[in-house]
């Protein structure tokens, strides 16, 4: 079997979501080994034409010319991959979808007449299909050969769907919610990323989205009961994954 | 006197470590910043054997949070090389809650197709426990066995009793007493040694206030009351964590997992610790899943400890140590639960 041919974009991102493949150093020839780089501009100049068998989108999706693109790599790949939190949730991009985008460009830009965007940053499902999602950010290395290996042998992934606590109570951290009332999303956020946040003592941020069977109203609740006024829990809540079903629950919940 | 047993002072508790070292690894409870943690103790290191739980059981030295059970090779056939675990362990300070949860996991992990990973770490560790001094509101060891802070007779290779200035130590296997033949860290005890221990056992029991109420009428009350709206209350509080699950000393539960490297051809075969309450738990080829409901898992932990348990191992899956309730982030407890549903007393 030819080695499959492999695509990696980039969107309204920091680039170090791509980064994490270059950063298999002294696995990489192994991996090149497997796989066919076609277009990955981070790694190298050097592009060949579509199809290509898998596509890595890095980025959330924020202005016009962002969705022809998006919607042209669709048409391009075989397989589309979300990866990382810009692509899967739309990240800390979507901080603009809470404010009018008028005041916003003005904030920023010296000539916001130059600029051509959408009032608010998306996920690329908004716009296209997506066959698998790699959450993170940025994504976990170990969880991206997880992926990529598994893919190639055609089996199913281990990418754990439930909450962070699970890594944290395996890495025995202490609880930062229960013993430093700390505003943890931990317990509402998917895991996979070996609890990092925690387990440096930094309460996690919710960045990998809302775990499957999330629970933010529960949540909520406890936050209240620590002291927390409404309008923070709500901020924690739209920091990393407001615009998802569970994490919009959560900060609905809050007045 | 029926009892073997010597008195060690507790100046000398760290020389006792010192030596065990020579030929064992040994863990014991540490402080850290908020919890007890079982550790390996290094030269330096100070172990506490007077708190009241570590936050994950000492079960991780048997059953660890993630092993590697095999590390293969694919080429024309398959190359396995099976993890050996050859080092000797030494786990002290494990209470007694703990240690008859580790019975618990004897049964579990033994029976007509014994598990080769437990046993090689089983058969190769010695238990040192501690009788409790310092039960918190938590405890609630008594309902389960009336020996509740102390061990009796079994469970044990030595088991350490706080009389003071010194821990009497009572021995309760071959290889518990081998760990006594060191010059000049021992002393005979008396009678008034074991007066003092009994004694001492009668004090922390009446400490321990928190209680299930008629544990042999259990699991037919649990059985009865499957539908009480007191369920559906305590699901809308659960974050599905599985919090309870993984500092729970019987729980056992695992994932197999092979992981494989991007040569396609080495890889290693990996367990780790699972919990019924999470949300993959039960979910089967083609995406069927038995317990989606949130409710049904929260169920099914307190079903299983507590009902089923018995049906399939003539005991119960709760020692009473405190931690699901301590750990809760949700502030749910089993005991309450259980209260409520009695009409015993209606958590505000």
């Amino acid at each position: 079997m030819d080695k499959p041919r492999i695509a990696v974009y980039k969107f309204s991102s920091c680039a170090g979501c791509q980064l994490q493949f270059i950063n298999f150093e002294s696995e990489l020839l192994d991996m090149l080994g497997q796989i066919h780089i076609s277009y990955f501009k981070e790694a190298t100049s050097l592009v060949e034409d579509p199809p290509y068998d898998i596509g890595f989108i890095e980025g959330s999706v924020t202005c016009p010319h962002e969705e022809k693109k998006i919607k042209q790599a669709r048409e391009d790949c075989k397989v589309l991959v979300a990866m990382g939190a810009c692509a899967c949730e739309g990240c800390i991009n979507t901080l603009k979808n809470y404010r009018p985008i008028e005041e916003q460009v003005k904030r920023v830009y010296e000539h916001p007449e130059y600029i051509d965007t959408f009032d608010k940053a998306y996920g690329i499902d908004h716009f296209v299909d997506v066959d698998a999602y790699i959450h993170g950010c940025p994504v976990d290395r170990d969880e991206l050969r997880e992926f990529v290996v598994a893919t190639l042998m055609a089996k199913k992934p281990f990418l754990r769907p439930h909450a962070v606590c699970v890594e944290c109570k395996l890495n025995e951290n202490e609880c930062l919610l229960l013993r430093e009332n700390g505003l943890c999303l931990g317990s509402v956020t998917r895991g996979g990323c070996g609890a990092v946040c925690p387990s440096w003592g930094r309460p996690c941020f919710g960045c990998r989205g809302p775990n499957v069977d999330a629970n933010p109203e529960a949540l909520v609740e406890i936050f209240r009961k620590k002291g927390y006024p409404d309008d923070e829990i709500r901020r924690r809540f739209q920091y990393f994954s407001g615009e998802t079903p569970a994490f919009r629950k959560g900060a609905e919940a809050c007045v | 006197m029926e009892r073997e047993a010597v008195i060690l002072k507790k100046s000398k508790v760290n020389d006792w470590v010192n030596v065990m070292r020579e030929d064992h690894t040994v863990y014991g409870p540490v402080k850290y910043k908020y919890d007890y943690h079982f550790k390996e103790l290094e030269p330096g290191m100070e172990v506490t054997l007077e708190y009241t739980r570590s936050m994950i059981p000492p079960k991780k030295f048997l059953h660890p949070q993630e092993e590697n059970l095999i590390t293969y090779r694919r080429n024309d056939g398959m190359e396995t090389t099976p993890t050996k675990f050859e080092q000797k362990q030494v786990i002290l300070g494990v209470h007694p809650c703990d240690a008859r949860a580790i019975e618990v996991y004897d049964e579990i992990f033994g029976g007509d197709l014994p598990d080769v990973y437990y046993w090689n770490r089983r058969n190769n560790t010695i238990i040192i426990a501690v009788t409790c001094t310092v039960p918190d509101e938590n405890c609630f060891c008594m309902s389960l066995d009336e020996s509740g802070p102390t061990l009796e007779k079994k469970g044990y290779d030595l088991l350490l009793t706080d009389i003071g200035d010194s821990y009497l130590v009572e021995v309760g296997s071959m290889e518990g007493s081998l760990l006594l033949q060191f010059e000049g860290l021992f002393e005979k005890a008396t009678e008034e040694h074991m007066h003092a221990k009994d004694k001492s056992v009668e004090v922390t029991k009446m400490k321990v206030q928190r209680k299930i109420p008629d544990v042999p009428g259990l699991h037919d009350f649990l059985e009865h009351n499957y539908e009480n709206e007191v369920w559906a209350k305590e699901t809308k509080k659960c974050l599905s964590c599985g919090t309870c699950t993984l500092v729970c000393p019987t729980c056992f539960c695992y994932h197999v997992e092979d992981f494989n490297r991007f040569n396609l051809e080495d890889g290693n075969r990996v367990r780790i610790w699972d919990s019924c309450q999470l949300i993959d738990f039960a979910e089967v080829a083609m995406g069927e899943n038995f317990r989606k409901d949130r409710e049904a898992r929260l169920k099914w932990r307190i079903y299983h400890k507590l009902a089923y348990w018995q049906e399939q191992f003539g005991t119960l899956g709760c020692t009473g140590c405190g931690r699901c309730i301590q750990y809760c982030p949700a502030d749910i407890d089993m005991t309450e639960i259980l209260a409520e549903i009695r009409g015993d007393k209606v958590h505000a």
